[in-house]
């Protein structure tokens, strides 16, 4: 059947005003919730990185210097914040945000919290897209995978050689049916921890 | 279609006779990808109601509007609008449904559910009308890719419903049942092949069924 529009110019006026209508609408939607999203996001974040933190059941640490850090410290990872907290104690602790560029599907943003005596003291995942059902299963409410960073000594891990999964002769589980995404983990855990130590007098002033 | 429509008959068409994902097939594309688990495929089917629902809405609303040249461009602007606004409003009050169906929400756009409803449905029907077929016809998706999500996630993974706090909010405890260990699944039901596999499965389940409903009701008549 060919259709032929009776009123071309009337269905052209139509269908500008519902497109401003509905960028307007949009546009509006846009600016009245930045500030609220900002604020839950800041929220959000603030609570992972304390989930990470050492803490007694009493002290809350608290932070106490945000360094912005915005460098690549390999092809695949880069550092992007550094947070530094404090408990009750003056125990230091420091948490780094870093993203890997090696997911599955895009970028995997990750939290590293890393005590004094340089063990790790866990992991957190943050934005991501790796496959639901699979490689999203590195997150901790999904499998325990990402607890087996907890406690880490770096040090008895000194190469970048050593930060591999099983699969690929290193010491790390991997996940059945998901093997880039917990290779793309490890890696960005170990290439921060060992630029950690590398940088450690500098970045614990 | 009539112009008055019983609400059963909406629910009926919606849940079985004229069901979206069996019969139409509408959709496929968010119901083979995201139907892994149970929760995924609860989340896929919550958004998508709730989208549908206020697509509905819009296109009845301003039916009279869309001319038969540029309703297509206007049903993808209704329903691209709708999908962006609902993202940040959740973004900004409900940070946790959000992180939870944070990734299905993109996926609706590309529902061709959606855009098939507006166009076989809503851009002819009252309001009320609109409203009624957006709940049942979002309601017969989300129970096959229910369906389709248990049964993926129990043979590839052994457990039901795993991680459903995670669509509660953070914090929440409640989890699934654990079957077996996942150790013992068989992968290929989680892969995209098992989305097939399950789907046909449902497909020769409910045509068998309505060729024997089809064939009784034949030999039961009068004639």
């Amino acid at each position: 059947m060919q259709q032929v529009d009776a009123n071309p110019h009337r269905s052209g006026a139509f269908l500008c005003l519902g497109v401003a209508m509905a960028v307007l609408l949009t546009g509006l939607i846009y600016a009245l919730t930045l500030n609220k999203r900002e604020q839950t996001q800041q929220k959000q974040l603030t609570n992972q990185i304390e989930k990470l933190l050492p803490t007694q059941a009493s002290d809350t640490p608290a932070l106490i210097n945000t360094m912005p850090i915005e460098q690549s410290i390999s092809p695949a990872v880069k550092v992007n914040t550094l947070y530094q907290y404090a408990d009750a104690k003056a125990n230091p602790g420091i948490v780094l945000q870093v993203t890997s560029n090696q997911g599955y599907s895009g970028d995997i943003t990750m939290l590293i919290a890393i005590n004094e005596d340089d063990t790790i003291n866990g992991v957190s995942i943050g934005m991501h897209k790796e496959t639901p059902g699979l490689g999203d299963r590195i997150e901790a409410q999904h499998t325990d995978w990402l607890f087996q960073f907890n406690d880490l000594s770096i040090n008895t891990l000194p190469t970048i050689a050593s930060w591999r999964v099983k699969k690929d002769g290193g010491k790390f589980d991997q996940i059945t049916g998901a093997t880039v995404t917990p290779r793309a983990v490890v890696n960005a855990v170990g290439t921060s921890a060992l630029w950690y130590i590398a940088n450690r007098a500098t970045l614990r002033q | 279609m009539n112009a008055t429509h019983n609400k059963t008959d909406l629910f009926v068409a919606g849940l079985w006779s004229d069901n979206p994902a069996l019969v139409k097939l509408l959709g496929l594309c968010p119901l083979l990808a995201v139907s892994n688990t149970a929760v995924n495929a609860l989340g896929l089917g919550l958004a998508t109601i709730i989208t549908l629902l206020v697509s509905n809405t819009m296109v009845s609303v301003f039916r009279h509007f869309l001319l038969p040249a540029i309703r297509i461009p206007l049903y993808v602007l209704i329903i691209a609008s709708t999908v962006t606004c609902i993202e940040l409003l959740a973004q900004a009050w409900l940070p946790q449904l959000h992180r939870s169906l944070g990734i299905f929400l993109p996926l609706i756009v590309t529902n061709c559910l959606i855009m098939g409803r507006a166009e076989a449905f809503a851009s002819r029907q009252p309001v009320s009308a609109a409203v009624v077929d957006a709940l049942a016809m979002g309601l017969g998706f989300l129970l096959v890719l229910l369906l389709i999500g248990i049964s993926r996630e129990l043979i590839g993974l052994g457990t039901v419903f795993d991680g459903f706090g995670q669509l509660l909010g953070q914090g929440s405890e409640v989890t699934g049942f654990t079957l077996f260990d996942s150790d013992h699944g068989v992968l290929i039901a989680l892969l995209p092949p098992g989305a097939f596999f399950i789907l046909a499965a449902i497909l020769i389940a409910k045509n068998r069924l309505d060729q024997i409903n089809l064939v009784t009701s034949e030999n039961n008549s009068p004639t």
